[in-house]
């Protein structure tokens, strides 16, 4: 079969020791069956990994960050689409899906295509609102609040055993077993990503996760579950094993059929002892892990580009059981011409 | 009667795989023809009277070493829970 050319551009380059899932959703792009893949690298530092991974990123560009604002950003995502007519932009952060998010018309009628929760599945699965999506939806959530300041905590603290979780709003999360350490990681955590902070009862369990996609019209595209095997200090997967589990695949299909859910996603559960999911967190997009479930046979990143450019993709109904990720560390030797120009000229 | 679970897969060399948890083990060579036993649906008497004829060993110990080889294969969790399946 003669694969169709796409120009697909994405961040999330950082492939450090917390990486961004953009060199794993690469990776799923460059084994596709279906497209020819143009890599263009959206770069926030000049240190990113990826920028100088040219074996996967054909060309990168550095871009403002969400925090600038949406006119910034679309002003450089115009100047790359002349340079590089991208037609699929896949964001991999967090942090810039509403920016995407709210650029989403703007960029279709430039020609670039997105595939992207809406605002209202995105707004009511924040960490903030989980409570409510789980009465909504009928899924078991921990108790949780999202709190403004230390002092409010101290209001509310009563409603919570320890320990609690004390969580970012995108990113970061710490188990506190005092009064103590709930303010040292209110004020760490608020430092970094801002307010609110969310404090969420403990569930004692093994973390599972599921990496999904939905095609927006409820049906569940591909989905495969994990279990980390090896977590680093900073609660990320260094290792992980993918599962048979039919109560997760359940779980997950309900929640996709129930939201309509659009695109990629995370289901972060804990599995009690008593076999009871509880789910703690959805990430609105690929996660980092994303090439295990590629590796298992679910090419979820080529599925992710087929529904953005309006291609119709065949659900997945399998994936190997007991398929194993081992991440490593790598010195990659750079020149410092390519670190220079990157730094100086935004593009390398 | 025990039951192992079925999403645990066993290989020959005596690596055990649970499938549901992503957890696995190794068994030795005596502890794998025990598993093998079990799961050919052989209760303690059957596996006693196997293992007796096969190696030397008095039935009061055997029996001591096999529920305790069971307890920490319950504790594995790879048996059925009564109810399940």
């Amino acid at each position: 079969m003669e694969k169709n050319k796409v120009t697909v551009a994405l961040s999330g380059l950082n492939n450090i020791d917390s990486p961004g899932p953009g060199i794993p959703v690469i990776r799923g792009l460059k084994e596709s069956r279906r497209f020819d893949v143009r890599v263009v690298g959206l770069a926030y530092e000049n240190l990113e990994p990826g920028i100088y991974m040219h074996e996967l990123v054909d060309k990168t560009y550095k871009v403002p960050y969400p925090s600038d604002g949406v006119e910034p950003f679309l002003e450089r995502i115009r100047y790359i689409h002349e340079q590089e007519n991208i037609q699929v932009l896949v964001p991999n952060f967090d942090s810039e899906l509403f920016t995407v998010m709210k650029s989403e018309k703007i960029l279709q009628e430039m020609g670039i295509r997105t595939f992207l929760p809406t605002l209202q599945q995105f707004e009511e699965r924040h960490k903030s609102n989980l409570p409510e999506y789980g009465k909504k939806y009928g899924v078991k959530v921990p108790f949780s609040e999202p709190i403004l300041s230390f002092q409010e905590w101290l209001g509310i603290e009563e409603k919570f055993d320890y320990p609690v979780v004390v969580k970012g709003k995108f990113y970061d999360a710490y188990i506190a077993y005092d009064r103590e350490q709930v303010s040292i990681y209110f004020n760490k955590i608020a430092a970094k990503w801002g307010l609110p902070i969310v404090i969420q009862q403990f569930v004692k369990g093994t973390e599972v996760n599921v990496v999904a996609m939905g095609d927006g019209r409820g049906n569940t595209v591909g989905a495969v579950p994990m279990r980390k095997t090896y977590i680093t200090d900073k609660g990320k997967a260094w290792g992980g094993i993918t599962l048979q589990d039919p109560e997760m695949m359940k779980l997950t299909d309900k929640i996709i059929s129930q939201t309509r859910w659009r695109g990629g996603m995370e289901l972060e559960l804990i599995r009690t002892a008593k076999e009871e999911l509880y789910l703690i967190e959805i990430n609105p997009r690929l996660p980092a892990w994303v090439y295990l479930a590629v590796a298992a046979g679910q090419n979820l990143p080529e599925a992710l580009v087929s529904l953005a450019l309006g291609q119709e993709v065949k659900p997945f109904h399998d994936y190997a059981v007991g398929k194993l990720f081992i991440r490593y560390s790598y010195d990659m030797i750079c020149d410092l011409k390519s670190f220079e120009q990157f730094s100086t000229k935004g593009e390398l | 009667m025990l039951k192992l679970k079925s999403n645990v897969a066993i290989s020959e060399s005596g690596f055990v795989f649970d499938a549901g948890t992503g957890d696995s083990f190794s068994l030795n060579a005596t502890g794998l023809e025990i598993v093998q036993l079990i799961q050919a649906g052989k209760d303690f008497p059957e596996i006693l009277k196997i293992l007796s004829e096969k190696y030397e060993v008095d039935p009061e110990s055997f029996e001591r070493y096999y529920y305790d080889f069971v307890a920490t294969l319950k504790q594995m969790n790879l048996f059925v829970h009564h109810g399940e399946e």
